[in-house]
């Protein structure tokens, strides 16, 4: 089974987001206990280059407004067993990402801050069972599109990145209408455990 | 496609390697099922390289209260009050930090699918992974060891990873290089029997000269200084051989074992060093653990004696020699022919990063390029567009450094200006290496289960300020070093900095706050040649304007040709405290709550599980009123110290203790009598045979700096005595702040 699993959903274009200004809102949500799971601490990653950016440390997963590729997004990465099935597995963590986006867009301290749903980047960490090719792209292709149509209805699948020794990373991109409230309502059955 | 890492790396790891991770996946299992106990597992663990982390006891205060964090293994744990689904540090041994393209990209991969995708490169040339979990480590091994790389005794009580100056082989003043002694000794003492029965950890370095500050050998458990000789007119090869040395809590220079050692004897020298550390070093108080104890109560002509009695009595050992006709002339080859930099275009900011990051080889037509990295940190997908970089112009010639950073050696000169629009490309082309920027920060509280302030909080704050202002920044300062430490055990080896700051806390009121006690004079050079002295505590928040103000009274005071420790002298102990006096009496928490956080966390600062009782809303308390006479007469140690008068130094020294110590007792029996005896009796009492002095991780050791002290005065009265008390004094008095605060103190936070 695929462990370390994950998917990310961009900011906007031209959504402008201080790092610093991350670091006592993620701290609020382990206070207030306002994402699913076991939320242990909050790491800076400011200071590197197309980073991780702030993270929010957990034990089930982390989750990060990351910064990696030069594009700013709230990345969720599964690290403990999760659902059985792929599809399942890569819900919740779209979920996770969905309930941070609406925090976050919510929160008066990031008044510039909003996220974009049509795409979702889904990320297999996991160079022994899913490295980075086609073929193992191909493998996985039919759990993939389970995902992305529970998650969009209608969605493209395309490989990422060619590099064979990055992740193997998939763009889920749609071209319906959807906003962050209906993928909240599409994954509402997807659970953490 | 295939199921695990064991069966698809079978055939590429070292049999033996291969076996030992088999082995400690089997005690993980036993732990598992309870069969192992939990102290052993441990030690076993650490000898792994499988380290704590901060939070892993299974609590953590979230700026409101302590709240437990409910790991879903339960009771589990990994090491006494060590819960096994915490999060934990990786630190994999990378030997004079000599690293290979494919082991950079082993590095990526691992960090990304066990770690946070961040590699940490530590000030022992080692890498450190954080956020793993245990059940992750074997597989984390197995794959390191493919590519040649151990994680084997990189904590616990034996040899850590053995260190080199980064320069060695291309260095213009070395005697030799280094490095393939550095990597047989290396290679020897991993897991040999003469290592496993420390009773604490060991460190080696070696350095091909005296001068530069490469190695640090001066610091160091065991030390290689490059050496040759003329011998019936042939040179011969050696090193001068260095014990004791060690920063820690009180830094100890260390002293010559041997002259000349020729380089057949350094193994077998090590390994009888070895053995008389096992078998006369102590074991029970790991406080008085390290050899340096061992040395400074032996003396080293005792220590020397017992050294060559166990070496005449080593069985001979063909691993001691049989390396050394392998020994190349050159231990690497470039990749590229040396050309020369004439003529060529540079990019803009190139000039300012050839100034600070470019070294020129002793090989006419290269350079060493130093990759300045951000409090040591590297992304996963950096480190893979560096190997691509390292592939393309130095092949596997890069190396880690004791500052953090990374270097490729072996650059033809010509290719200066590419593999600057390279680095720059991917982030890593920042100049400043070795400067004022360059600040080397431990973990702190970021992660260290013993850090008391952010030292990478401080460091990222303190970079980002200092690289805005380097372009119009004096040589003068650019050219300090700054390095910071978490707590007063110095992995951040802020003993020598010019400037170095440790995390240690204050109260004021009801509330704790974040210092940094600021530590001047330091040296780098010389291999680490004296080590700097604290002045007095600052808020962290406050340690930016400190640093101005210190850096600009520099450049404005200093006489021609002045270097930093020289115009710290001059300007004298009480005027730099003077200095410092604005920003050491703390207001009330309503005036200035800011003041009250640390550095990158919204957190109220909290250092662990502080009891919450009545509150008793004192302005100024009595113990701050005495403790303060206590530091006073501390500082006045200080002074005579800088006037040579040792005796007085040692003696106020003790006294300052004595008066920290009466300042506690008289929280709890106000008629204590001035009497030595009845304070140190009271004290020992009313708070060491309570424990309510111990911290939770330091327990009682620095009372015992007392009672040490007042059972015996010093038989002699030499400098370096007077230091060592001093900074007995200095963390007696931090501790003795710190008890009052938990024993007394209602810590409030608020949201």
């Amino acid at each position: 089974m695929l462990q370390r699993i994950g998917t990310k959903l961009f900011l906007a274009d031209g959504c402008d987001v201080d790092p610093a200004a991350l670091i006592p809102v993620m701290q609020g949500w382990i206070q207030r206990r306002q994402l699913p799971g076991l939320l242990i601490d909050v790491a800076d990653y400011s200071h590197v280059h197309h980073g991780p950016g702030i993270m929010l440390i957990g034990n089930e997963g982390d989750l990060s407004v990351d910064f990696g590729e030069g594009r700013a997004g709230i990345l969720y990465m599964r690290k403990r067993e999760h659902a059985p099935r792929l599809p399942d597995g890569l819900l919740a963590c779209v979920r996770q990402c969905l309930l941070a986006a609406e925090l976050l867009q919510r929160d008066n301290r990031l008044p510039d801050l909003q996220v974009e749903v049509s795409e979702t980047r889904v990320i297999l960490s996991d160079r022994l069972r899913a490295p980075n090719t086609p073929e193992a792209f191909a493998s996985l292709r039919g759990d993939l599109a389970i995902f992305a149509y529970r998650l969009y209805g209608d969605a493209s699948l395309d490989r990422a990145l060619d590099d064979p020794r990055e992740n193997l990373a998939v763009t889920v991109n749609t071209a319906d209408e959807h906003d962050l409230a209906g993928l909240l309502g599409r994954t509402a059955a997807a659970s953490m455990a | 496609m295939s199921e695990s890492w064991k069966a698809t790396l079978q055939d590429k790891m070292p049999l033996e390697w291969s076996h030992e991770i088999d082995i400690f996946e089997g005690q993980m299992e036993l732990r598992r099922q309870d069969r192992l106990d939990e102290k052993v597992f441990a030690e076993t663990r650490l000898r792994r390289g499988v380290y704590g982390q901060r939070y892993d006891n299974g609590q953590r205060h979230d700026g409101i209260e302590t709240r437990p964090l409910e790991f879903p293994s339960g009771e589990l744990t990994k090491g006494p009050d060590t819960m096994w689904d915490a999060p934990g540090m990786q630190r994999i041994k990378v030997p004079y930090g000599g690293l290979s393209i494919a082991q950079m990209e082993a590095l990526a991969d691992l960090a990304e699918e066990y770690s946070d995708a961040i590699l940490h490169v530590t000030t022992r040339q080692d890498f450190q992974l954080h956020y793993i979990h245990i059940d992750d480590t074997p597989d984390l091994m197995r794959r390191l060891a493919a590519v040649g790389l151990t994680t084997r005794e990189a904590c616990g009580n034996s040899v850590r990873n053995v260190t080199a100056c980064p320069l060695a082989g291309v260095c213009r003043d070395q005697t030799f290089d280094v490095t393939p002694y550095s990597a047989a000794l290396a290679n020897f003492l991993l897991g040999h029997d003469d290592v496993q029965d420390f009773g604490r950890k060991f460190k080696v370095a070696f350095s091909g000269c005296e001068h530069h500050a490469c190695a640090l050998v001066n610091m160091h458990d065991l030390g290689f200084l490059a050496r040759t000789r003329n011998v019936n007119g042939e040179t011969q090869r050696g090193f001068t051989i260095y014990v004791g040395g060690g920063l820690g809590t009180v830094p100890h220079q260390a002293e010559v074992l041997e002259e000349f050692a020729t380089v057949e004897e350094i193994l077998p020298i090590s390994q009888a060093v070895s053995r008389v550390f096992a078998r006369h070093g102590e074991k029970r108080n790991r406080n008085r653990a390290r050899i340096k104890f061992l040395v400074a109560s032996l003396g080293i002509e005792e220590f020397r004696r017992l050294v060559r009695e166990e070496r005449k009595l080593l069985p001979r050992d063909e691993a001691w020699t049989d390396w050394i006709d392998d020994v190349p002339v050159e231990w690497e080859r470039p990749l590229k022919a040396g050309m020369s930099l004439n003529g060529a275009e540079r990019p803009e900011g190139f000039d300012e990063w050839f100034r600070t990051n470019v070294y020129r080889q002793r090989q006419p037509g290269y350079s060493v390029i130093t990759v300045n990295l951000p409090l040591g940190d590297i992304t996963s997908w950096q480190m893979r567009q560096l190997a691509d970089i390292a592939r393309e112009y130095v092949s596997d010639n890069v190396r880690t450094t004791v500052e953090q950073n990374i270097v490729l050696r072996w650059v033809p000169d010509a290719d200066l200006p590419a593999l600057y629009r390279a680095l720059k490309s991917v982030g890593l082309g920042d100049a400043g290496a070795g400067t004022i920027v360059d600040i080397t920060a431990c973990p702190g509280t970021d992660t260290c289960k013993l850090g008391i302030a952010s030292s990478r909080g401080l460091a990222a704050e303190l970079r980002q300020r200092l690289a805005v202002r380097n372009a119009t920044m004096p040589d003068a300062v650019k050219d300090l070093k700054i390095k910071i430490s978490g707590c007063f055990n110095s992995c951040g080896q802020h003993h020598v900095a010019d400037i170095g700051f440790f995390g240690n806390s204050r109260r004021s009121g009801n509330h704790k706050v974040p210092h940094f006690q600021v530590v001047l004079g330091g040296q780098w050079d010389e291999n680490a040649g004296s080590f700097g002295l604290a002045m007095t505590a600052v808020p962290a928040k406050s340690v930016p304007e400190v640093l101005d103000a210190l850096t600009d009274r520099y450049v404005a005071e200093r006489e021609r040709g002045e270097n930093f420790q020289s115009w710290v002298r001059r300007l004298g102990r009480k005027e730099v405290r003077a200095m410092f006096q604005q920003w050491t009496k703390l207001p009330a928490y309503e005036e200035k709550p800011d003041l009250f956080l640390d550095w990158g966390d919204s957190r109220s600062y909290s250092i662990g599980d502080i009891g919450v009782g009545e509150c008793a809303g004192e302005v100024v308390s009595l113990f701050s009123i005495e403790i303060s006479k206590a530091e006073s007469e501390h500082f006045d140690a200080l002074l005579a110290l800088d006037e040579g008068d040792y005796r007085q130094a040692e003696g106020r020294s003790y006294q300052a203790m004595l008066m920290a110590a009466r300042a506690l007792v008289r929280t709890q029996f106000l008629d204590v009598s001035m009497d030595a005896d009845d304070i140190v009796s009271e004290f020992r009492t009313r708070f060491y045979d309570t424990e309510l002095f111990f911290d939770r991780y330091a327990k009682g050791k620095f009372a015992r700096y007392l009672f040490a002290r007042h059972t015996r005065a010093p038989e002699r009265n030499d400098q370096q005595e007077a230091r060592r008390r001093i900074e007995e004094a200095q963390l007696f008095i931090e501790a003795t702040h710190a008890a009052e605060a938990r024993i007394n103190g209602v810590i409030v936070n608020p949201a």
